[in-house]
């Protein structure tokens, strides 16, 4: 009797929250509140004439919306199979309708109307036809800039885990070089691209140089002041139980110090992205940064609005991987940090 | 004392006339330890009892070499103590463990610090077994309740086989039930190898269920007023006529400070 009792309980419940395979008709019509704002938008697209520029004939624009209608259905109907995308879906309706109401007014407010004026806001299609007609040069900035991007973060953060390593745990070197630390830190990349340039034997060199920069220094502010402070009873359980000064260093200090350490690389990170501007103003043939300063010389702002969408999602998930990093490496902390 | 500690070796603690003076920060000497002097042998649990600022804890911290005597003589085998080791294990109030590693790597912590742990990780298995912790080995410390990170805690003292360990009120923040348990787990443990417990505690019942002596201390400075050498048979009942009568002798002497 009793058995059966918890048994429907628990029937009730999992019917609700986990096996529950069919979806409700309200759901059904929230999903589809994307698909329908996009084929809205693709009629007022076709229907309304062109009038700005003058004798300009829109391409991509129209394959854009009907590319997103596609690939949102294929989605709609995987979400139809896994729950979890589903909720997700669910979660995501409000932000994908306003973005495509959002773009198709930009679509009204230049191409249409010509409320907007080029060459500083060009319409969607423009912005989408900067993108497409140039792959080859985005692909090779995109590239040269990750390049640039990564070996000065490997070297910042290399560099940074060291000498907030040895300034955290050495008097010496705290006396030292906390000092160039508290100089040299703060000031700005773009205030050391002259001296840069002259300081290092190539522009490539100093590039790098001005990305580590902006890593080594948070880095190293965060991770040595953690490992000063070190709570002293993991310091004196260590040591009764027979650790030596190193193994307390390695695999007390510098555990417990981590996640102050993840603070000072998102600090860095975020810092190493403007740095990546300014050194790519150093000469160099191919970069996002390069490309935007190039357009900018041009007047081609359609460029820019594309490559600075290239920039966002790029940066996005930079910073969207050191927090995946983070919750793997920190799982023994209460709790995820979300963003 | 080097590695490897003969297991005939016969353990032995000296303090004699202990002083620890601290300043409290207003300028004021306070006198956590005056003249204090205690001698414990081999295989001997002994409790020390007494209200809070007798200079208990000061006395575990200064056996475990965490801090030094101004005044007196402090020696454990006839060695004098002048800073931590291995064979002077501590439980720390709070547990205190690592809370970035697991269950397991907790307790094989002093092993892997030393370097043994190649030779002898089914120690550490053997050691979760015997306080009850299969099943919780990956857990992290935020996972696991005060009852399981006191048993951690305890195992990863255990696991280095002291001569001699330290337990400052290391079951005071449980509940009734797990704390019984786990008084119960540390006689089983102490029967193992037998080594020097000393253990400070607030709690009477504890002291007089676990120890083979138990010392009532004043408060400022510490100096012992009742000494009670307790000849019951383990395990002991709790509710037997001369365990009860035991408990109400010190709690009188507690009473007439």
């Amino acid at each position: 009797m009793d058995d059966n009792a918890v048994s429907n309980i628990n029937d009730i419940f999992i019917s609700k929250k986990k096996t529950r395979k069919i979806v409700s008709i309200k759901e059904l019509l929230l999903l589809l509140l994307p698909p329908v704002v996009m084929l809205i938008a693709l009629y007022i697209h076709m229907v309304l004439p062109n009038v700005y520029p003058p004798g300009y004939k829109p391409t991509v624009y129209p394959v854009f919306l009907k590319l997103c209608i596609g690939i949102y259905l294929l989605f709609m109907i995987m979400a139809g199979f896994t729950p979890r995308l589903r909720e997700r879906m669910l979660y995501l309706v409000g932000l994908f309708t306003v973005s495509f109401i959002l773009i198709e007014a930009l679509d009204i407010a230049t191409l249409k109307t010509g409320r907007l004026l080029l060459p500083f806001v060009p319409s969607p299609d423009k912005i989408i036809a900067s993108f497409t007609g140039n792959v080859g040069k985005v692909t090779e900035s995109f590239v040269a800039s990750m390049k640039l991007l990564f070996i000065g973060l490997f070297f910042g953060t290399v560099t940074g885990f060291i000498s907030g390593i040895l300034i955290g745990w050495s008097k010496h070197c705290n006396y030292w070089f906390s000092p160039v630390l508290k100089i040299v830190g703060p000031v700005p990349s773009a205030a050391w691209l002259p001296i840069a340039v002259v300081l290092f034997p190539t522009n490539h060199a100093a590039s790098i140089f001005l990305i580590a920069l902006s890593v080594w220094f948070p880095l190293t502010v965060t991770l040595s002041s953690a490992i000063k402070n070190t709570n002293k009873s993991w310091i004196e359980a260590a040591r009764i139980l027979g650790a030596s000064e190193w193994y307390i260093l390695f695999h007390v200090a510098v555990p417990a110090a981590l996640p102050s350490a993840f603070i000072g690389m998102f600090m860095g990170l975020g810092a190493s992205f403007t740095a990546l501007i300014v050194a790519e103003m150093l000469g160099v043939k191919a970069g996002l940064g390069w490309y935007i300063t190039w357009a900018q010389a041009w007047g081609e702002y359609a460029r820019i609005f594309s490559t600075v969408i290239v920039f966002s999602i790029v940066f996005f998930s930079l910073i969207s991987l050191l927090f995946k990093l983070r919750d793997h490496l920190l799982k023994w902390q209460k709790g995820s940090m979300k963003w | 004392m080097a590695e490897g500690v003969d297991e005939m070796v016969e353990h032995h603690l000296l303090a004699k006339d202990i002083t620890r003076i601290y300043d409290d920060g207003d300028g004021n000497r306070v006198h956590a330890l005056d003249h204090f002097n205690l001698e414990i042998d081999h295989g001997e649990i002994v409790s020390l009892v007494g209200p809070s600022g007798c200079g208990k804890s000061t006395f575990l911290r200064l056996v475990a070499g965490l801090d030094l005597p101004q005044d007196g003589r402090l020696a454990y085998n006839h060695q004098p103590i002048n800073g931590p080791h291995y064979d002077r294990g501590f439980v720390f109030q709070d547990s205190n463990l690592f809370p970035w590693l697991s269950v397991y790597d907790n307790i094989a912590f002093g092993l892997k610090a030393r370097g043994l742990y190649r030779k002898s990780r089914e120690k550490v298995q053997e050691l979760i077994e015997l306080v009850g912790l299969q099943g919780f080995e990956n857990l992290y410390p935020y996972q696991i309740s005060g009852g399981m990170a006191g048993r951690t805690s305890l195992a990863r003292t255990f696991i280095q086989e002291p001569g001699l360990i330290l337990l400052d009120e290391p079951l005071s923040a449980l509940d009734a039930f797990t704390r019984m348990a786990i008084q119960d787990e540390i006689i089983k443990i102490w029967e193992r190898c037998k080594p020097i417990i000393v253990l400070v505690t607030h709690d009477i019942e504890e002291a007089v269920y676990l120890s083979d002596r138990v010392i009532v201390l004043s408060p400022r400075p510490g100096k012992v007023i009742g000494e009670f050498q307790i000849t019951l048979p383990r395990p002991r009942n709790r509710t037997a006529d001369d365990f009860v009568h035991i408990r109400r002798e010190v709690m009188d002497t507690l009473h007439f400070i």
